[in-house]
């Protein structure tokens, strides 16, 4: 529903603050630029006219303490693991993790290797896993879809609620 | 048109008074010598007027049973020829003379190979891991060479389902 011009001057909005709060949040779910092999490709892609990752009030950010999302898009490998660990740290709270590939969830078709982790989950908590190899703009969609309605289950603002 | 490697051949071979060997099976044909003459004929390949190999386009090595080869390609723009040079070194002495002084490209091929291999090459200006991490054990591409389960605190060990993905060991 439109609510533009639906109110009479001076009107006002009964809401939970809860509520509000995870429109809010769910909505502006900024990202952070973090492409890690061919994967890093098909999120430049989602960001791009077609996929348009933006209309769901998602945006890049290039620095961890901007964004409250991160999108593990690529082969993780030993080497980059620790620094995926410090860039999840260095977010701010409330933060959410999309592993984005066969790759980042299980170490993928390079998991015999000497180098690759075989998930990134070993290292940081991971919300929702997007298999594919790599999975297409329209599966990243449906996974930032899925972290927003997970955000707007959650009751931020009480005592004794999980966090992420 | 620049030489064959038959020719380019008996120009080393006439050189050398180790033994050198002409490979021709294979898409590159390639010339095997010795390490002990390794730094001169590779000097005498750049410097020489008919040869004038000024690029070093690949440095790499193989392990095959229980020898180390090493790889040189050269291509010379002068001359439109090319060549590969093969070195077998024994694993008791991996050791070999840098060539960072007559291409200045082989520095970062050099590191790789050294990161790969473990392959100390004598001369060369800083010889370090170019690709793992600087805390890295052992040497990934040799044949003998273990999957660490433990990195740096990071649990490694292949989860159970991915060890149904690969193939039966093959018998040697
Ligand atoms: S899952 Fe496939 S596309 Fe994605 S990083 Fe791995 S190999 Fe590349």
């Amino acid at each position: 529903m439109n609510l533009l011009n639906q109110f009479e001057p001076e009107g006002f909005i009964i809401g939970a603050v809860d509520d509000l709060l995870n429109k809010a949040r769910a909505n502006s779910l900024f990202f952070m630029l973090f492409g890690l092999a061919c994967c890093g490709i098909e999120m430049m892609q989602t960001g791009g006219p077609r996929g348009d990752l933006d209309r769901f009030g998602a945006a890049p950010r290039a620095t961890p303490r901007q964004s409250d999302l991160m999108i593990v898009a690529g082969t993780v490998t030993l080497k980059m693991a620790s620094r995926v660990k410090l860039l999840y740290e260095q977010m701010p709270d409330p933060k959410y993790v999309i592993s984005m590939g066969s790759c980042s969830n299980t170490g993928g078709l390079f998991q015999a290797g000497y180098s690759v982790l075989h998930g990134v989950d070993r290292v940081i908590p991971v919300d929702i896993y997007l298999p594919g190899c790599p999975p297409r703009p329209e599966a990243l969609l449906s996974a930032l879809i899925d972290v927003q309605k997970k955000i707007k289950k959650e009751k931020y603002l009480r005592k004794n609620t999980q966090t992420s | 048109m620049g030489l064959s490697v038959a020719e380019i051949f008996d120009h080393i071979n006439r050189f050398a008074n180790q033994e050198v060997i002409l490979k021709e099976e294979g898409p590159d044909p390639s010339i095997s010598i010795t390490a002990y003459e390794f730094s001169s004929v590779m000097r005498y390949l750049k410097e020489v007027r008919e040869m004038d190999f000024d690029t070093l386009m690949s440095q790499t090595a193989v392990h095959i049973d229980d020898t180390l080869v090493m790889y040189w390609h050269l291509f010379s723009y002068s001359h439109r020829h090319k060549v590969v040079i093969e070195c077998a070194l024994p694993f008791d002495d991996l050791s070999i003379d840098s060539v960072t002084t007559l291409w200045k490209s082989a520095d970062w091929l050099e590191r790789e190979t050294f990161d790969l291999f473990g392959v100390d090459f004598k001369g060369h200006p800083d010889l370090r891991r170019l690709l793992l991490p600087e805390d890295w054990v052992g040497y990934p591409l040799r044949k003998d060479y273990q999957t660490p389960m433990l990195y740096g605190g990071m649990d490694n060990t292949p989860s159970e389902i991915s060890q149904s993905f690969k193939p039966p060991k093959k018998e040697r």
